[in-house]
């Protein structure tokens, strides 16, 4: 039986803040999401299904959970803004987009 | 460190393309009320700028301004969002109006789905002052009425403060409108504060970049089709690949109300 993680976007926001602090260094602004992704795949530890899943599946904040495959190459600025907008379509909110600084802090 | 300070001057460079064209002698706060749905009346809230030059005014999201120095400040300091996630999540309108007194111009900057469309405006109001007076914080205020773009709009302003301004696209009365609302109470905008400076702060022009430059009758139009349909605007329009997986049934909503009716 195959594990499903379905994460929120508060999490998402959390997570990916820690998944950048283990990997200092690695992850540019710009780097595609495959590559993030690989790197993660590498490593041999328990957060191997959280990262395998984090930029697939998502659970939005009115209860909806999506699938969303960003386009290769995509920017973790791009992927932020795309869930944004999802979330704003599927559930009615209107969260402004984040600028390329919420990443920015990743890449440090 | 190198990455911090290549960070530091890539945003100091980023800020560099703005101009400040003129510097704030006052900011006015407003508190906004709106009703999305007229059916069930809910009203929402969101706190607003307008920003006073001497020729410009900048009229803004607080909620928004706020919101994005929080997240620029938690991430310079490499911080947990955890903490602010709340924050990062609220609503909030990215729409922001200039008005040059001098040249007589407005322009509106919004946006769309992250898309970034502005448009200038051209309009005045023909205002009806009535002998009506009241205080709105602390200041003796008149009544006056109009009609615009298919709302009558009562309007309190203040002569003790004389700026021909406003909150949203309001102006041309003899002092400075603290409160403005239409028959209907749908929209509601109430001055929550004053701030005059001593020191200079610069109101920066709109920095066109990344705007598609349209008309207001264009916009809505592209608005409308959003609401028309929104998840199939993101695939259609955007090109997102996305598949909703589970959770409740997607109600269709209304589009919502908008100031203008035409």
């Amino acid at each position: 039986m195959k594990k499903i993680v379905i994460l929120t976007l508060f999490l998402f926001f959390t997570h990916l803040t820690s998944f950048a602090k283990n990997y200092k260094g690695l992850i540019k602004d710009i780097a595609p999401v495959n590559m993030i992704v690989d790197i993660h795949e590498k490593r041999d530890n328990t957060k191997l299904t959280f990262v395998k899943y984090v930029y697939r599946e998502y659970l939005l904040t009115c209860g909806n959970s999506v699938q969303y495959f960003p386009p290769a190459g995509e920017s973790c600025t791009n992927i932020i803004n795309a869930l944004i907008n999802i979330n704003n379509s599927v559930c009615g909110t209107s969260i402004p987009q984040v600028g390329a600084i919420f990443c920015g802090a990743i890449a440090l | 460190m190198k990455f911090q300070l290549f960070f530091c001057l890539f945003f100091i460079s980023l800020n560099c393309e703005s101009q400040a064209v003129d510097s704030i002698k006052a900011k006015i706060f407003y508190n906004y009320y709106y009703t999305k749905d007229p059916v069930t009346k809910v009203k929402e809230s969101e706190s607003f700028i307008l920003a006073i030059g001497n020729s410009l005014t900048k009229y803004f999201s607080y909620t928004k301004y706020k919101r994005d120095s929080i997240i620029e400040e938690t991430a310079r300091k490499g911080q947990s969002f955890e903490s602010i996630s709340h924050i990062a999540l609220a609503n909030s309108s990215a729409t922001i109006i200039y008005r040059d007194v001098l040249d007589k111009t407005m322009s509106v900057a919004t946006e769309l789905v992250g898309d970034k469309y502005s448009y200038p405006e051209e309009f005045n109001f023909s205002w009806k002052v009535m002998a009506d007076t009241m205080l709105v914080q602390g200041y003796h205020c008149q009544k006056a009425v109009t009609d615009f773009r298919g709302r009558q709009y009562i309007a309190w302003f203040t002569s003790s403060i004389p700026v021909s301004t406003g909150p949203w696209k309001f102006f041309g009365l003899p002092g400075l409108i603290m409160s403005v609302y239409d028959t209907d109470k749908y929209f509601v905008f109430e001055c929550s504060g004053i701030n005059f400076f001593t020191t200079t702060e610069d109101i920066f022009s709109m920095d066109v970049k990344g705007y598609t430059i349209t008309t207001r009758e264009r916009y809505y139009k592209q608005e409308d089709l959003y609401y028309q349909d929104p998840v199939e605007y993101l695939r259609n329009v955007k090109g997102y690949n996305f598949v909703i997986t589970g959770g409740p049934e997607i109600k269709k909503r209304p589009a919502p109300l908008r100031l203008e009716l035409n």
